[in-house]
């Protein structure tokens, strides 16, 4: 049975991926200046406690943020297909993506000139 | 037209003809003109958070709406059904007609709330902009012929719903209402997705065309009994044809799924609750009808019992309901579940007359919500002894109107007369019509519920009478000062409610032939 070239490459592309994931991670621990401290070491989470009452208020704009995030993360799950199928899409379809591209344009204006993304 | 045709054919993007996109310029020029609205209002309204960017804004969508409306008389062709979008969307004479009247009833909602926007300090101007999103959802939904674009179509609709729900921030009931709002809707959006899935397991496709013909092909069958489907291995389609007809009943309020609609009539602002029970629910209202009589034509004798049992739960619930609210809203909100139990019955009966009285019923139900709203949204409590006005939220408000405004407090006893069924008034007309049709389709016993329950309905709208002529209390009613245009707007309902005795033929038969060219679009191969 022979071995699909295709698979092979990919073959390649976990190999050096990973590789050269554990040479960087190695670099960072073996090259950079340590010093650790209680802040440094301790558990990081959007700014808050880890372990801390509930209840506890805090900032809003923590979710907007997410949610605004999301929402063009979201496009990209869109804009894949679409990549991959634009050789076969008419100029009807690369209009109907330009369209949805300013539609998300001018949600992107309305969020940045209503002051959602600037931190107060 | 000649200079229109020439100027999209100038327009090099697309191939207008092959994708026959012509049609559905209103759509197109609708959301194109609302997008620079709100581009312009993002850069410009930055600083200023005041009453002339609503003013402002406002005056753009109206203008926006009156070239809407021209090109939708443009598009009202008497020859014409175009589909559009590998069958996704239909355009033809009843949806366009349907979305005519969706502009003028927003466009008027609009001129009325102005007076309400001022008192109210309503300085975000997108609450303006929503609206003009949530009419152009609502003419993909008046357009659809697919369960997809439908799904699309009303999700655009919901969120601006939802949002218009919240655009009081500071208010907690607000806040839970469209929270509630929310999660229903969400809810059986999810249902209907659900079904519309089953659907195309069943099918291989949703289109609307697809399902009527095949309903059509089983009936030729003999597949007419509920027994029947589920012994001959049809359960997917019940079920999924159930879970999408639910969704349609959740947003118009009927019985079992009405919990929703007092609390969120009641929470939400005036204004909202106004555009929910006039517009929305019209336009659900028509797209219920059109997917019974239409759709599931062949389908309605196996869902006429469930049906049935909708209407009288939607009549008693309804009726018995509204008796002891004492808030104005909920109160309209019980009544409309009761109206929306005598549209069930109409389409229970399951005949074209069936179709006809139910359309009927919805328009005129419409007109007459649409005074009762006018007439809230321009009028304000004032306590004379404590200086303490407020907004008209209970009956007992309601007290001595009768002499102090005695022209417009008569315009509001019209509507009440018309929803009660008193004779000279639409309502009543509407009713009996409704009455007959469910005589004639042998439906007996829900006739005799819907007698009492219309009795007993009768009580809470005398009620409001009563309060608001016999009753001293102390305190004063004051209306706002109302503007000319205003007073122009309010004057036509109550004429054409008043007058229907003498039109209500041409009316009918108007609206039966809008609806029969629909028809003709489902049985071109038939």
């Amino acid at each position: 049975m022979p071995i699909d070239s295709q698979l092979i490459s990919l073959f390649l592309l976990f190999i050096i991926s990973a590789l050269f994931s554990v040479i960087l991670a190695g670099l960072a621990v073996v090259v950079a200046p340590s010093n650790d401290d209680m802040e440094k070491s301790s558990s990081y989470e959007c700014g808050f406690e880890p372990f801390d009452n509930a209840r506890a208020k805090f900032d809003i704009h923590f979710y907007l943020v997410a949610i605004l995030f999301i929402i063009f993360d979201l496009e990209i799950i869109l804009l894949f297909p679409w990549c991959l199928t634009a050789g076969y899409l008419s100029v009807f379809g690369m209009w109907s993506m330009i369209i949805f591209l300013v539609l998300l344009t001018v949600g992107f204006i309305y969020e940045w000139t209503k002051g959602a993304l600037t931190w107060k | 037209m000649l200079k229109f045709k020439k100027l999209y054919n100038i327009l090099p993007l697309f191939d207008w003809d092959v994708y026959n996109l012509k049609f559905i310029i209103p759509e197109i020029f609708l959301f194109t003109s609302l997008l620079l609205l709100l581009l312009y209002g993002s850069l410009h309204f930055r600083t200023t958070k005041t009453f002339s960017n609503v003013e402002f804004t406002a005056k753009i969508l109206l203008i926006i709406f009156g070239l809407t409306f021209l090109l939708l008389i443009e598009n009202h062709d008497n020859e014409m059904h175009k589909f559009l979008f590998n069958q996704m969307l239909a355009v033809e004479n009843f949806s366009t007609t349907l979305k005519i009247f969706v502009i003028l009833l927003t466009a008027m909602l609009v001129i009325i709330s102005y007076s309400y926007a001022i008192r109210n300090n309503f300085t975000e101007y997108e609450y303006i902009i929503f609206l003009g999103f949530t009419t152009g959802g609502m003419f993909l939904i008046l357009s659809s012929f697919d369960f997809m674009t439908l799904l699309v179509a009303i999700e655009i609709l919901s969120f601006g719903l939802y949002t218009l729900a919240m655009i009081k921030k500071q208010s907690s009931l607000a806040a839970e209402a469209g929270i509630k709002y929310l999660i229903i809707g969400a809810l059986t959006t999810g249902m209907y997705a659900y079904g519309a899935s089953l659907f195309y397991w069943y099918l291989q496709s949703t289109n609307f065309f697809v399902l009527q013909l095949h309903l059509f092909n089983e009936k030729y069958f003999s597949l007419v009994s509920l027994v029947d489907l589920i012994a001959k291995g049809h359960t997917n389609l019940l079920i999924g044809i159930i879970l999408m007809v639910t969704l349609l009943l959740f947003k118009v309020a009927a019985a079992p799924f009405h919990g929703w609609s007092p609390d969120v009539y009641e929470g939400v602002p005036l204004f909202v609750t106004a555009y929910y029970a006039v517009v929305v629910k019209f336009v659900m209202l028509f797209t219920l009808i059109k997917i019974m009589y239409f759709v599931l034509k062949d389908f309605l004798p196996i869902l006429q019992p469930g049906l049935q049992a909708l209407a009288i739960a939607s009549l008693l619930i309804g009726s018995i309901g509204a008796v002891t609210q004492n808030r104005l809203k909920r109160l309209f909100a019980y009544s409309s579940i009761s109206h929306v139990g005598y549209i069930l019955i109409g389409i229970s009966a399951n005949s074209d007359e069936g179709l006809a009285a139910s359309l009927l019923y919805v328009l005129v139900y419409t007109v007459t919500n649409t005074i009762l709203f006018m007439f809230l949204l321009n009028s304000d409590y004032k306590n004379m002894n404590s200086n303490d006005t407020h907004r008209v939220v209970e009956i007992a408000d309601l007290a001595k109107i009768g002499k102090t405004h005695p022209f417009f407090s008569s315009l509001f006893v019209v509507s009440l007369l018309s929803f009660a069924g008193i004779p000279p008034f639409a309502g009543f007309f509407v009713k009996l019509k409704i009455f007959f049709v469910a005589v004639s389709a042998g439906l007996y016993p829900v006739v005799v519920i819907a007698v009492i329950a219309s009795a007993i309905s009768c009580f809470y709208y005398l009620k409001l009478i009563k309060a608001m002529f016999f009753v001293n209390l102390p305190g004063t009613f004051r209306l706002i000062d109302v503007k000319s245009t205003q007073l122009s707007v309010i004057l036509w309902p109550v004429l054409f409610l008043t007058l229907f005795i003498f039109y209500s033929h041409s009316v009918n038969t108007a609206l039966m032939e809008c609806a029969l060219s629909y028809f003709d679009v489902f049985h071109l191969c038939q």
